[in-house]
């Protein structure tokens, strides 16, 4: 016990458990693709714009309504070109360019958005299921909200908030706030309900009543004690709630209270083109593919994490 | 019964002790009450011993453990630690009381964080009362963990890489990181094997004599606290009704209560036939408390005395053996161990 290679073996070095969290993550192989897939789609739209320079609202009206470059494979009649590899919409904007633009737009808004939802549930979950003295009012008023409806709250808050806003910002940014901070405050309730329900259940466990007996504050129970201990649900409505903003954004973008009309985002791009996605599925299909495989790699990344994170199937 | 006439004060004096919990009936009766989970209990703790606190489940053993170490308010009485007030005091002096008296729990797996290393668990209780540097912290926690009996190396494991005794000696380490006066120990061995029971009493027996502590050893295992306890107290729906030294009391039992539970007590040896006594009737309901005695709906020694009058009061029958009984002297019959050839 006195050699020095025993101590330093028994030394809590946490790099060491930062080494684990990534073992286990990595044995996750869904967790693995969905992230290696997660970081291609977000190279594709922070970095392609660079690449791909081509400007996603320039209008080429010889160039309208080109098919993509596949179609060629069975249509030979099809109108294609190397210039629009995923063809161009019905005033000659490249598809590729404006999934690339369409992307950055609705990642920000998912994440941020999710982000948002995520603190605010936390926040209004573990004060709930800590405090019996709010649960009462908390929770009442999380009913209260769960039962506002979404989509005419949506249209008086941007017609109230959208002027003052434009006026500080610039369109893209002020209509950016906008939509971030109306989903986030009507997407967090599910978040807030399991996190309540959670810590009811934790605070009555007995390592609750360790933690008090030697004198630790309710402040520091919550962070250290019962915040790691509900990890898990929040992990899930974390995934959840990115795809519910990137939809809700799009609902938004369709019913056009949301971003400007030269702006694209993947639900808008996906929503301009259902008009017409019999005769170019293609517009449909891509940006529904985009969202869809970008929520699917988030859920997989948030399940590896959860387990990585979680000491007792780590050691397995 | 302030009888203590030596020289060492006691550790902890609890006088006339009250924990009720308000009970809210049904909607529809719209009546609520207390439960009277511990209804005036008085006892002392001599520094450097073990009182054993038995009782059956729900009869206000942990409740009592927990008021006085303060993890839940009392609704009356007065506890004394070392001679002063522990009930009314602002929260930075309970802060230090929580130093000085500790808790083991009954559960391992329940009391310790499923998300910390037993490193970290075990350091908690210095971190949160800022005790030490970084550096120091380190050494006592890998001394405790040696302490109580776990190699160093076991300090980076979480709590499900280890055995149930193993957790219980990390939840022992964690009580003794700050160096408490009095340890409550909550049934520490009770969710534990018969075999690991014994490792952990004798771990608790050799601490106790090497870093001179205290214990209030609650436990419903009348074989364990006869092993460990220096006195006994028997809890009956919230109150003591017989407590006396170890050996009076396993010789000599008092009260129809305790007699009875002696006599459950499985004997080493089975050729040795006696008389069980069992114990009918019902408890009685502790937030509707008859009138008399409390054990009266289980006691065969039962008198009108017993149903109508006022409570038994605590009587002396010998120094420091005190039973709360009114048939004290008509039952006065120790359990016969007949021995059948």
């Amino acid at each position: 016990m006195t050699d020095t290679a025993t101590n330093t073996a028994a030394a809590p070095a946490s790099p060491s458990r930062w080494k684990d969290v990534w073992r286990q993550y990595k044995h996750h192989k869904g967790a693995f693709y969905g992230g290696i897939f997660l970081l291609f789609i977000t190279l594709f739209v922070m970095v392609g714009p660079y690449i791909w320079t081509l400007e996603f609202d320039k209008l080429d009206i010889r160039a309208k309504d080109m098919r993509p470059i596949y179609t060629a494979l069975w249509d030979s009649d099809a109108k294609v070109g190397w210039n629009h590899p995923l063809g161009t919409d019905n005033l000659g904007r490249d598809l590729l360019a404006q999934l690339m633009q369409g992307g950055r737009a609705s990642m920000a808004v998912g994440w941020t958005a999710m982000v948002l939802a995520l603190l605010i549930g936390t926040l209004v979950g573990v004060l709930a299921g800590f405090f019996k003295a709010l649960d009462g009012i908390l929770m009442r008023f999380t009913d209260l909200v769960l039962s506002l409806p979404i989509l005419p709250l949506l249209l008086v808050a941007v017609t109230l908030f959208r002027e003052r806003l434009l006026s500080v910002f610039s369109p893209e940014t002020g209509m950016f706030i906008l939509i971030v901070a109306i989903i986030g405050v009507t997407s967090w309730m599910q978040t807030a309900r399991i996190v309540r329900g959670d810590v009811l259940a934790l605070k009555e466990r007995e390592f609750v009543l360790a933690a008090r007996s030697v004198g630790t504050s309710p402040y520091k129970i919550i962070t250290q004690h019962l915040l790691p201990n509900v990890l898990s649900p929040i992990m899930v409505s974390a995934t959840l709630g990115l795809a519910t903003a990137i939809i809700t954004e799009s609902a938004l973008s369709f019913l056009g209270v949301g971003f400007p009309s030269d702006f694209p985002t993947w639900g808008k791009l996906l929503s301009d083109a259902v008009p017409r996605m019999t005769e170019y599925p293609e517009r449909v299909m891509l940006p529904g593919i985009a969202i869809s495989m970008t929520v699917l790699a988030v859920n997989y990344m948030g399940d590896g994490l959860r387990d990585a994170l979680d000491p007792r199937i780590r050691g397995r | 019964m302030s009888q203590p006439s030596q020289a060492p004060a006691p550790l902890l004096q609890v006088s006339d002790l009250k924990r009720y919990f308000d009970v809210k009936n049904s909607l529809l009766s719209g009546k609520s009450g207390h439960l009277r989970a511990v209804d005036g209990v008085t006892f002392n703790v001599t520094a450097g011993e073990t009182l054993g606190l038995v009782g059956e489940s729900g009869c206000g053993k942990s409740t009592l453990g927990r008021v006085v170490s303060r993890l839940l308010p009392a609704t009356d009485g007065e506890i004394l630690f070392e001679g002063r007030d522990i009930i009314d005091i602002d929260r930075k002096a309970l802060l230090a009381l929580r130093a000085d008296i500790q808790s083991v729990f009954q559960d391992p797996s329940a009391s310790l964080n499923p998300r910390m290393t037993a490193f970290n668990l075990i350091a908690e209780p210095l971190v949160i009362q800022k005790i030490g540097t970084r550096a120091s912290r380190r050494d006592k926690v890998l001394d405790l963990l040696e302490t109580v009996g776990l190699r160093r190396e076991f300090a980076d494991r979480y709590p499900h890489e280890f055995s149930g005794g193993q957790r219980q000696r990390i939840g022992i380490a964690r009580a003794l990181a700050l160096d408490p006066k009095l340890l409550i120990l909550d049934e520490p061995v009770s969710a534990l094997d018969v075999s690991i029971q014994a490792q952990i009493i004798n771990l608790l027996e050799d601490l106790q004599k090497r870093l001179d502590l205290t214990y209030l050893f609650i436990s419903h295992d009348l074989s364990v606290v006869q092993h460990v306890a220096d006195r006994v107290a028997v809890m009956y729906m919230g109150q003591i009704v017989e407590l006396a030294d170890n050996e009076a009391f396993y010789a000599n039992p008092q009260h129809p209560y305790s007699i009875a539970l002696l006599s459950a007590l499985p004997l080493p040896d089975p050729t040795i036939a006696r008389k069980r006594i069992l114990l009918e009737g019902d408890l009685p309901d502790p937030a509707n408390l008859p009138q008399g005695c409390r054990f009266q709906s289980r006691c065969a020694h039962v008198t009108d005395r017993c149903r109508v009058g006022p409570e038994p009061e605590m009587q002396e029958i010998s120094p420091g053996h005190i039973a709360r009984c009114h048939n004290l002297a008509d039952i006065h019959a120790p359990i016969e161990q007949k021995q059948t050839a």
